[in-house]
């Protein structure tokens, strides 16, 4: 079991309702931004990555709220750099 | 030219007659009525419209006050002159209060008479030379509280901009599903409004509030807003732009040195937001910028619990605020507004498009529309404006895709391309301001010299955006002030750091710092900019260009909020910011923390004590540490020093240092040196600031107070409340009330001692915290030595909710104070409990405060009157006196001798006992220091009796022994009074007669009879028959009673209302 603290760095997945354009990454503290094609009507998309501490999370989130994106999930990935998972590649 | 008209209001028409025939020989007066009670007086004025009342006081029927506050209400035009025989504060306070401008002893009439009316018609006020000036200049103190606005270190403009709602456009939609939401929900406390940016909330509001029929007052804050006391201090300036006089005490504590507590704060604004006789709402507009940690949520959740019959608040933010919204919505108390409500239905997505571009899309477009922008109102916007250049508008709907965000992405490069290269650039730099107005956008955006177009400018600049509605919003009605809608601000931030390098971002950030520091708008603005420009060092520079002024202004509070913006790092390496933050350390008393930042600064400055730059600052920190060690030596060495160097003017520190060279030579004996060096500077009339004028002032009375010599130190408080009052000197006239408080009750003069003592703990909140606590403790052991138990009670209670707002130094002084309370009231079994459960206090300099743990320990320990017991009080004191001794603290050497005095006579040992009060008294004497003894109670009396005559000063042991007598007279005399407060008279076993009343008030002037007739027109055997009801009414037996037991009488009305009056 890993615990995450405050205020050290850890790995994040982000999923979100709606389309974001990948090139908007820089915007999101250089997380990846993909969105799994699966079929036109179920529109997500997910952040994945490295995120320095909490605060540069909230203010990730913060950012998804105010570009209207509802939020599905927020998912811990530990302290390590996961492993992409091939579905959503 | 029109002759004054004048209407004459007396009961007496002897005196009617008189002034009537003085009028009417004037040029320009005429004498068009008389009255001879209120209530004539006010159908006459109705009738006649006189340009001028004169106006009698007590009068039957109708008295003078509740006419004038008739008149002065029904015909503005209409100036009332008072005219009275008193020239008691309580009638000169209720007459200008109901309204009149003028206010006329009758003994100074005729002269003063003419005088007053062509005063008053020239619109100035008119009070009696013959009133005596301490009740005028009372009343005068509690008017002349102007605060300046500029209390927070912000221009008066952004002030302005905070309390404006947004100006609504021409382009509005109406949306009035959401107004008939509002209205439905208008009665309840809250109304919410939740949703993100670019849904149009403010303008919703602004424009619902515009039709509605209650006032409603804005205020949008920001991120520095979560400070309460900015909060307070902008809340308030909110609300009084509807009601001007509303919330004045609330200012006023928010605006104190020592901010009291919340709860305090809190009870404050909602008693005084009681006041509002009509409902009203207060906007507070961008509420999510308040931190969720900051105790302004709490103000907001308590006010929400218990709300105030007649506020409406309307809370507009980003995000649902942390108010408890759960039990707000449980009550009914909460009217929300949410994003769904805020989507534009297509409805008004077609008639927004109609408005905006003239023109009707098809259905399938306008579905689409709607499915790609979900009804976003910022989006729609963007549309609008995207549109104007577009020719097959239908088909640029069907085309749209890719979801909203890529919408609003596209639209945004669609607008911006549209612009000029200079617009383009203008916008882009101008994106990194909050707000902007024309000269900080020239001194940002401004191509440099050399370059290319320069007719571009920042009027042009703002008038295209203005015309191009590029999402400019205005903040002010003025046109000065703007800031960018956040979504599109946020693009155009993002695209400059797509077109300017990270250092050329910087670089703008530091031109922003610069101006916002030129305009005098340091602190947040500028360090903000500095520090975002990754420029620490600047804005460290910042600070360290403008502590010292506003340390001298006693804001030490905002040099605070500075230090805690910048990174300790950037502290650490600066010997000024360290320098400043023991600056804080100093205000805040902590002589602890101040040695180790002392040394750190001599180091950091080549550690070379003698030589660096800040030596003389850091020498009078030192000084003062050394003072409270006891080391006076020291302390006056280190101050010399920095006093020597330092040129008079420019050193911040100076009154300071000043005080502490005072106090210091006073404790090494060298008083006379020390006093004529400073009376020196204090006739030194050109390098005399008014603070520092004070302060001199103040450590003279504090050297001869120290020294028992109270003759002396009374001479300096008249001057020192003149500088101060002449320049809002809070602090100054809190000292002035606090010392001649004090210097009336060592003299044994229990009233005046109270009098003061209430006012100056009514500014306890401008207070030096230490002197605060000393004012209620004074105060509360002069309301029970002069009988009235409860309003000690009171007092005790007010201490205790003081010192709860945080500083827990004092907390041990509140409970001695509580403890010989007990004792004085008999109850000893609190005052022993107390004394088991406390150890012995460190004892330190004594100075001049009244309470002191260590002595009331002793006290106690005395009360206890076992061997052992007495035994260490004998030792303590032993010692406390040989300090006080060393000290060459006198006024503290008899209080200790008193009761060393009554412990030896406990322990049977008389001869030491009579020595030691001997010389109590010796030192009491020449001051006339009574309190002391007094306050030991009758067993000191006792003693003072068997003292052998040739031991002691026989006329002054007269004197003190007679104290007692009074003060016994008094308690009885409070005992009548004490039931029903302020109807005292009515008591008695029969009403006083109006005129028995007045008769009652000369008395306590002690006039004689032949003065009293003449200043009541009557004769002088009328007097003696009126005196003798007078006694049997008063139920004494001589005119000295009499006198005595009216004193009581007045006094305890008077209390009353200085205890209902809000401001002093």
């Amino acid at each position: 079991m890993v615990t995450q603290y405050f205020s050290v760095p850890g790995f994040y997945r982000i999923e979100v309702q709606g389309r974001l354009p990948s090139i908007w990454s820089d915007r999101f503290g250089d997380m990846q931004i993909f969105s799994p094609s699966l079929g036109l009507c179920n529109k997500v998309t997910f952040l994945q990555g490295k995120v320095i501490d909490q605060a540069e999370l909230t203010g990730i989130l913060n950012n998804l709220y105010e570009l209207h994106l509802p939020l599905l999930s927020v998912q811990y990935l530990g302290g390590e750099q996961p492993i992409l998972d091939a579905e959503v590649n | 030219m029109n002759k004054i008209k004048v209407l004459l209001v007396d009961d007496h028409a002897v005196l009617r007659k008189g002034m009537a025939l003085l009028l009417g020989a004037e040029d320009d007066i005429v004498i068009v009525g008389e009255a001879g009670d209120g209530e004539e007086a006010i159908l006459k004025a109705r009738a006649l419209q006189p340009d001028v009342v004169v106006m009698d006081i007590t009068m039957p029927q109708l008295n003078g006050i509740e006419a004038t506050r008739e008149i002065v209400a029904e015909l503005p035009n209409s100036k009332v002159i008072a005219l009275s025989i008193h020239s008691a504060r309580r009638f000169v306070d209720d007459m200008l209060g109901a309204g009149a401008v003028g206010y006329l002893l009758k003994e100074s009439v005729p002269e003063e008479l003419l005088q007053g009316i062509h005063a008053v018609m020239r619109g100035d006020m008119f009070l009696s030379s013959a009133t005596t000036d301490t009740v005028i200049s009372a009343y005068l103190e509690g008017k002349s509280n102007e605060y300046s606005e500029d209390s927070l270190a912000t221009g008066s403009e952004i002030l302005r901009t905070k309390l404006q709602s947004p100006p609504l456009t021409s382009d509005i939609v109406p949306r009035t599903r959401l107004v008939e939401l509002l209205e439905a929900g208008r009665n309840r406390p809250l109304t919410l409004v939740s949703a993100p940016a670019g849904y149009g909330k403010s303008i919703l509001i602004s424009s619902w509030l515009e039709g509605c029929d209650w006032p409603s007052v804005w205020l949008s804050l920001d991120a520095d807003d979560s400070d309460l006391r900015q909060f307070l201090n902008y809340f308030v300036a909110a609300v009084q732009g509807e009601y001007s006089a509303i919330c004045e005490h609330t200012l006023s504590l928010a605006r104190s040195q020592n901010l009291p507590s919340l709860s305090t704060l809190i009870a404050s604004l909602s008693n005084e937001l009681e006041e509002l006789d009509q409902p009203m709402f207060v906007v507070l507009d961008d509420y999510h910028s308040i931190e969720v940690n900051s105790p302004v949520n709490d103000l907001i959740r308590q006010l929400l619990a218990r709300p105030p019959l007649h506020l409406h608040l309307v809370i507009i933010s980003r995000r649902d605020p942390s108010l408890s919204l759960v039990n707000l919505r449980a009550q009914g108390q909460v009217s929300e507004i949410r994003t769904q409500d805020l989507c534009f239905t297509t409805t008004e997505t077609r008639a927004l498009l109609e408005k905006i571009v003239v023109f009707s899309p098809s259905e399938e477009a306008l579905v689409k529309l709607q499915e790609e922008v979900e009804g976003w109102v910022v989006g729609l916007r963007l549309v609008s404006m995207a549109m104007r250049s577009i020719d097959d508008l239908d088909n640029f709907f069907k085309n749209l895709h890719g979801g909203v965000q890529q919408t609003l992405e596209y639209l945004f490069y669609e607008v911006l391309a549209r612009q000029s290269a200079q617009m383009q650039e203008w916008l882009l730099k101008s994106a990194i301001l909050d707000s902007f107005c024309r000269p900080l956008c020239d001194a940002i955006c401004a191509a440099e010299l050399g370059t290319e177009a320069v007719n571009f400018n920042a009027d042009r600049f703002i008038a295209e955006l203005s015309s191009n509605n590029l999402f400019a919003i205005p903040l002010d009605t003025q046109g000065e002030w703007f800031r960018y809608h956040h979504l599109f601000q946020q693009l155009l931030r993002q695209e400059l750091q797509r077109r300017m390098t990270p250092v050329e971002i910087a670089g703008l950030h530091s031109r922003a710092s610069e101006w916002f520091e030129s305009e005098g708008l340091i602190g947040k603005k500028a360090t903000y900019h500095a520090l975002i420009a990754g420029n620490n060092e600047r804005a460290g520079q910042i600070v360290e260009r403008n502590w010292r002024s506003i340390m001298s202004q006693d804001k030490w509070y905002v040099v605070e909020m500075w230090l805690s913006q910048l990174s300790d790092s950037v502290v650490q390496a600066r010997p000024q910011l360290l320098l400043a933050r023991a600056s804080i350390y100093y205000h805040q008393l902590d002589y602890a923390a101040l040695p180790t930042v002392l040394d750190q600064i001599d180091e950091l400055m080549g550690g070379d004590a003698e030589a660096h730059e800040f030596t003389d600052e850091v020498k009078m920190f030192r000084g003062f540490c050394a003072f409270f060690e006891n080391d006076g030596a020291r302390a006056l060495e280190y101050v010399e020093q920095a006093l020597e160097k330092h040129p008079v003017t420019g050193f911040w520190l100076r009154g300071d240092a000043e005080v502490l060279f005072g106090l210091a030579g006073q404790m090494e004996d060298q008083k006379q040196r020390v006093m004529s060096i400073l009376i020196t500077w204090l006739n030194d009339s050109a390098s005399l600031d008014p603070l520092r004028e004070t302060r001199l002032l103040l450590v003279l009375t504090y050297i001869h107070y120290i020294d028992a010599d109270l003759a002396s130190a009374e001479q300096y408080i008249p001057r020192q409340r003149e500088v101060a009052r002449a320049h809002g000197l809070e602090n100054a006239l809190a000292w002035c009330d606090y010392l001649e408080g004090l210097i009336h009750l060592q003299r044994g003069e229990l009233d005046a001692a109270i009098r003061l003592l209430e006012k100056a703990s009514q500014r306890k909140h401008f207070h030096y915290a230490r002197a605060a606590v000393g004012t209620l403790a004074a105060l509360i052991f002069s309301y029970q030595m002069s009988g009235q138990s409860e309003q000690a009670e009171a007092t005790l209670k007010s201490l205790d909710q003081f010192i709860a707002a945080g500083d827990s130094p004092f907390a041990s002084i509140a409970a001695a104070c509580r403890a010989r309370l007990r004792l004085m009231q008999g109850q000893s079994g609190a005052a022993f409990h107390w004394l088991k459960l406390n150890p012995l206090p460190p004892v330190g300099v004594m100075l001049f405060w009244l309470e002191t743990p260590c002595l009331t320990r002793c006290e106690i320990l005395m009360m206890e009157g076992t061997v052992n017991s007495l035994k260490k009080a004998e030792e303590h004191l032993q010692e406390y006196l040989a300090m006080n001794q060393a000290h060459h603290n006198a006024c503290q050497q008899i209080s200790i001798l008193a009761l060393l005095a009554m412990v030896l006579a406990k322990q049977g040992k008389t001869t030491a006992a009579r020595s030691a009060l001997a010389e109590a008294l010796m030192l009491a004497r020449p001051g006339g220091f009574i309190f002391p003894f007094l306050v030991l109670g009758q067993p000191m009396a006792e003693l003072l009796r068997q003292l052998p005559r040739q031991n002691a000063d026989i006329a002054f042991v007269k004197q003190v022994l007679s104290a007692f007598g009074e003060a016994k007279l008094k308690a009885e005399t409070v005992a009548i009074t004490s039931a029903k407060p302020g109807q005292a008279s009515q008591l008695l076993i029969e009403p006083l007669t109006n005129r028995e009343f007045d008769i009652m008030e000369l008395l306590t002037q002690r006039l004689q009879n032949k003065e009293i007739a003449a200043r009541l027109f009557i004769s002088p055997e009328t007097i003696k028959s009126h005196l003798k009801h007078l006694y049997s009414k008063l139920g004494v037996n001589n005119r000295r009673e009499a006198a005595l037991k009216a004193a009581a009488i007045i006094s305890s009305s008077k209390l009353t209302t200085i205890d209902t009056a809000d401001a002093d």
